[in-house]
C-alpha cells in the first residue's frame, strides 16, 4: 500500500512541475517583470525560512513510505566512470559559482538596468520581490520554495526503512526486533 | 578473505571543503576584488559565491582523488556522512539555504 503511494508521488511529480512551469511562464509573460524595485524591502522574509524546513521534513518522511532499495555492487569500469562524473560535474559547478561571484560584483539593488554578467541569484530576488508586489505574500515563490525543498528531503535526505530481508545489525539482534 | 574494509576520509574531505570555501572568501576576495576592479559600492557583493565556489572547488580536488585512488588501487574512499551527523548536517544545510534565499547579499 505505501509502496503504491511512494510510486504514485514520483508518477505525479513531473506533470506537476511542468503544469507549475507553464503557469510561472505565463505569469512572467503577463507581468513581464525586468528589474526589481529597489524602494520595496521585501527580504528577509521568515516565511520562505519556514516553508523550506517543512519542505526539507516532509520530502524525508515520504521516503518512509518505501523500503530501502537493494544496492548492487558496481563494476570497475564504471566506478571509475562515475567518480569522473562527480568531478566533472563539481568542477562546473566551481566554473558556475565564479561567474555568479563576478555578476554579483557588478550589480546593486539599485539598478534599474538589466544585470550585465546575469547573476542567478539576482534574478531569483528579483522573481520574489515581483511576486510578492504583484500578490502581498508571494504565493508563487512559497509554492517553488517548497517544491524544491521536498525534492531535496525526499532524494537527498532520504530515510528509507530497512527490507525485510535485510539482515539484522548486533544492536537489533539483541533486542530481538527489526 | 573478506576484503578490507574502505577508508572513512570523510572528516579530511569536510576540512578540505570548508578549508579552501574559508581560503576564496577572504584570499580570493582580495584578489578577484583586484582583478575585476570592483567598484567601491559593490564589494563584498560576491564573497558568499565565492565562498560556494571554493567549497565546490574543494569537493572537486577531493573527487579527483577519488578518481586517481579508483584507478590505481580498484577500491574509492569511502566519504559517506556519518548517521550520526547527517540529520544535523541536512539541518544546518536547510537552514543555510533559507538564509540565503530570505536574505539579501545585493546591495
Amino acid at each position: 500500500m505505501e509502496d503504491g503511494l511512494h510510486l504514485l508521488f514520483h508518477f505525479l511529480l513531473p506533470p506537476y512541475l511542468a503544469v507549475l512551469g507553464v503557469f510561472l511562464g505565463l505569469a512572467i509573460d503577463r507581468n513581464g517583470p525586468i528589474t526589481c524595485d529597489p524602494k520595496q524591502t521585501y527580504l528577509p522574509d521568515w516565511l520562505f525560512v519556514g516553508v523550506e524546513l517543512a519542505g526539507l521534513v516532509g520530502g524525508r518522511l515520504l521516503s518512509h513510505w518505501r523500503r530501502r532499495p537493494y544496492v548492487v555492487q558496481t563494476e570497475r569500469g564504471r566506478e571509475i566512470m562515475g567518480q569522473l562524473a562527480m568531478a566533472s560535474m563539481l568542477l562546473i559547478l566551481t566554473g558556475i559559482w565564479f561567474v555568479e561571484a563576478i555578476g554579483t560584483a557588478h550589480i546593486s539593488m539599485a539598478d534599474t538596468s538589466t544585470a550585465t554578467f546575469e547573476p542567478i541569484t539576482f534574478y531569483i530576488r528579483c522573481a520574489i520581490y515581483n511576486d510578492r508586489a504583484a500578490n502581498g505574500v508571494g504565493w508563487w515563490s512559497v509554492a517553488i520554495v517548497l517544491s524544491i525543498s521536498v525534492l531535496v528531503g525526499h532524494w537527498l535526505w532520504a530515510d528509507h526503512p530497512p527490507r525485510l530481508d535485510e539482515p539484522q545489525s548486533p544492536a537489533q539482534e539483541e533486542r530481538g526486533t527489526r | 578473505m573478506a576484503a578490507r574494509p574502505r577508508k572513512v576520509l570523510f572528516w579530511r574531505v569536510a576540512l578540505l571543503v570548508a578549508a579552501s570555501g574559508l581560503l576564496f572568501a577572504t584570499v580570493g576576495e582580495l584578489l578577484f576584488e583586484g582583478i575585476f576592479a570592483v567598484d567601491s559600492h559593490y564589494r563584498g557583493n560576491e564573497r558568499a559565491a565565492l565562498a560556494v565556489c571554493g567549497c565546490s572547488f574543494g569537493a572537486f580536488l577531493a573527487a579527483c582523488a577519488n578518481v586517481y585512488q579508483a584507478v590505481k588501487t580498484n577500491r574509492t574512499f569511502e566519504i559517506a556522512i556519518p548517521a550520526n551527523l547527517n540529520t544535523w548536517l541536512a539541518t544546518a544545510a536547510a537552514v543555510a539555504l533559507g538564509l540565503a534565499i530570505g536574505t539579501t547579499v545585493f546591495r
